[in-house]
């Protein structure tokens, strides 16, 4: 099993790399919102974080984690840290 | 019978179409009543054909020169909302590997290929099933000019209008080049009218080209359907007649429109 902690913070990294001056520090938490009311991020920029955390955890997301719920960091996080 | 024997009824409907456009040559009717439509049992054929489970071969002879053997994957098929869109599935039919239609509402997956209705399973489930149906080597259909989610603006026709940037960011996402089609009736058959390949690039580039080729296509048509297309896609509210009929009225290539 992956560390939770250590994917939360590969995700930001993925947020923060992916659009540098977009967000400040404190916007980035695990329990905001990826899409709106939270980073505001829209489908094609979620889909992009996805592919990157499944490049980075080397594992594909099951159509579950996008079903479900409003994606959160700490969401797709504890899958990860699940399916790990 | 258009689920049990459904290119037996697309004969029929077709000269039953044939039937109710004479004495209406040249006449242009985009909001008139539902005979006025030059494709009406036709259509009315393949939405009962292609919404029917027991139906296995729903669709109807594909006609044209466009043959599905030379579209090579992976393959963004990029339909617009005119002319016979629920007819680009022919296309869909005839390709070999995985393929995958998105679509507004619920369709019934078959033969190889999966329907996923965009409504129903959300954008982003909607749009990494197409990147993921891409990288796997496959086809994905979608109609290209929808509005949902994030947009970019652009003119066509001389009217700016909003197109989602979904299928576009697909394409770049997979690197997959993106195929611009039309489908029309032909008689019992469907064509399909290609443009030309879109290599993938970012989204504001391919959406320039894709409109390019949907202003060409438009311009061929006659004034009254280009006028509520345009009307239709930049938020105008129009009712579902008018829509479809603007839609319908230049999907016969088999009659001639004025």
């Amino acid at each position: 099993m992956v560390d939770r902690r250590e994917v939360i913070w590969t995700i930001e990294s993925i947020i923060r790399g992916t659009w540098p001056s977009r967000f400040s520090n404190s916007e980035i938490w695990e329990d905001v919102l990826l899409g709106e009311g939270g980073l505001s991020l829209d489908s094609v920029d979620i889909v992009e974080v996805i592919y990157a955390c499944e490049k980075a955890f080397d594992m594909q997301v099951s159509t579950n984690l996008l079903k479900g719920p409003p994606l959160t960091i700490a969401r797709v996080a504890q899958y990860f840290a699940d399916a790990g | 019978m258009a689920a049990f024997r459904p290119r037996l009824s697309y004969a029929i409907a077709s000269v039953v179409d044939r039937l109710n456009c004479v004495g209406r040559r040249g006449t242009v009717v985009p909001t008139g009543s539902m005979w006025d439509r030059s494709t009406r049992f036709r259509h009315h054929v393949l939405m009962n054909a292609v919404n029917s489970p027991s139906c296995a071969s729903p669709y109807p002879r594909l006609a044209g020169d466009l043959s599905p053997k030379g579209l090579d994957a992976p393959m963004v098929l990029a339909g617009a909302h005119i002319a016979e869109f629920q007819g680009l599935g022919v296309l869909v039919d005839h390709l070999q590997g995985p393929r995958l239609i998105l679509a507004t509402e619920r369709g019934i997956s078959r033969r190889g290929f999966s329907v996923i209705s965009l409504v129903e399973e959300g954008p982003i489930l909607s749009l990494k099933s197409g990147v993921d149906t891409l990288r796997a080597g496959g086809y994905v259909l979608i109609l290209a000019d929808g509005r949902s989610g994030s947009r970019i603006q652009v003119d066509v026709c001389g009217r700016r209008i909003d197109i989602g940037r979904g299928s576009f960011a697909m394409a770049r996402l997979a690197s997959a080049p993106m195929l611009p089609v039309i489908a029309r009736w032909k008689g019992r058959s469907i064509e399909i009218c290609a443009g030309d390949l879109i290599p993938p690039s970012n989204e504001s580039e391919m959406v320039v080209s894709y409109v390019r080729w949907l202003e060409g296509h438009l311009a061929e048509q006659h004034d009254e359907v280009r006028r509520i297309y345009i009307k239709f896609r930049s938020g105008g509210q129009l009712s579902k007649g008018s829509l479809v009929d603007s839609a319908f009225q230049e999907s016969v290539s088999d009659l001639p429109i004025a």
